[in-house]
């Protein structure tokens, strides 16, 4: 996965180029059809399969950490210039029933934390980050710097995301418009 | 030039109260700095200053690639393993989440706390940018879904160490073996 200091810098840079290539490929894909979030979506996907050691010579590659901190910056900065004082003013209104909802969520997720962690032997880690009520951006990014098992937290997670994306928001989409 | 200049600036002046923010939520250890900082540096400028800047979709995009392909990288080739073994019991668990999310926005819609579509789309568990960008596509007000998944966001951040310790509590007291050596975490 990491490609260590033995890795020369060309190598690295190529690395890098290849996983950018792969997820803006798909991303792009993904976002000309449409997809709500579908260069996120397809970004992921395209740089896992450009990762994957498909011949014996192919090394895994990774990104510079700085890289996917200025995304998630700069994800954060899309959020936060969306907010307006009415919105502050409406969301201090209805902030303490959003908190007990989530927080009635979250003791919810405490039965399938147990059954992940009972029935699959998954650490706590990841198994709470496997169901915490989150983007895929946001829970994975929290998983990886806590060192749980990535891909059981992104297996529940792309589960999450592709029943809302595909599913929940398209009924949502023909309801209420 | 000059004009480009002063155009782009709001804009700039935005990202550098993003980052700024982002480094001080880094060095007081907040959880998920980056986007936590972020959001609240670009809304306190932005809301402080009046700016009312819009940031183009093509820096969203590059935000998004640069996460996804962050996280793709991440993958490894038993994770399609995993996948397979992880599908019903997430399924499973997402479909209770989802469930759990439209019942949270029909009773908030009928307490006349919101709109029932902003309440839908403001209690459905999603990431900020994901049911924000639905929203606007669908022609909601934005502000109110994303009001709704910021303290959502902060809910989760702040309530996480309480359910990590609630999960290895379990795992000690119903789990784990005598001679375990407990979770890694």
């Amino acid at each position: 996965m990491a490609t260590g200091d033995e890795t020369s810098r060309p190598t690295q840079l190529l690395g890098i180029g290849k996983l950018l290539l792969g997820g803006l490929s798909v991303g792009s894909v993904l976002e000309l059809l449409g997809v709500p979030a579908g260069m996120l979506i397809g970004s992921v996907v395209g740089a896992a399969l450009v990762n994957q050691p498909w011949t014996r010579r192919m090394k895994p590659a990774s990104l510079p950490i700085v890289l996917r901190q200025i995304g998630l910056t700069t994800v954060g900065l899309a959020a936060g210039v969306l907010l307006t004082l009415d919105s502050l003013l409406s969301t201090a209104v209805i902030a303490l029933p959003v908190v007990l909802a989530y927080l009635a969520l979250t003791a919810l997720n405490l039965v399938f934390i147990t059954v992940l962690m009972i029935r699959y032997q998954v650490d706590p880690v990841t198994a709470v980050l496997a169901v915490t009520p989150g983007g895929l951006a946001e829970v994975t990014t929290i998983a990886i710097d806590k060192g749980a098992q990535v891909g059981v937290v992104l297996s529940v997670h792309a589960v999450r995301l592709f029943s809302l994306v595909l599913v929940i928001l398209p009924i949502l989409l023909l309801v209420l418009s | 030039m000059t004009q480009l200049l002063l155009q782009l600036l709001p804009l700039l002046a935005v990202m550098a109260g993003s980052a700024a923010a982002a480094l001080i939520f880094r060095r007081c250890r907040i959880p998920l700095w980056p986007i936590t900082g972020g959001l609240v540096g670009a809304a306190a400028i932005n809301l402080g200053f009046g700016l009312a800047v819009q940031v183009p979709d093509l820096i969203v995009l590059l935000a998004q690639l640069l996460v996804g392909t962050a996280i793709g990288a991440t993958i490894a080739p038993d994770t399609f393993r995993q996948f397979r073994r992880f599908l019903a019991p997430g399924t499973l668990a997402v479909g209770a989440v989802l469930g759990a999310g439209l019942l949270f926005g029909w009773a908030f819609a009928a307490l006349g706390i919101l709109d029932p579509a902003e309440a839908m789309l403001s209690l459905m568990p999603g990431g900020v940018g994901e049911m924000v960008t639905a929203g606007v596509a669908l022609g909601f007000d934005g502000a109110v879904i994303i009001g709704a998944h910021m303290v959502r966001l902060f809910t989760v951040l702040l309530s996480l160490p309480l359910v990590l310790w609630a999960a290895v509590k379990i795992r000690q007291r119903w789990i784990a073996e005598p001679d375990d050596p407990g979770p890694r975490s």
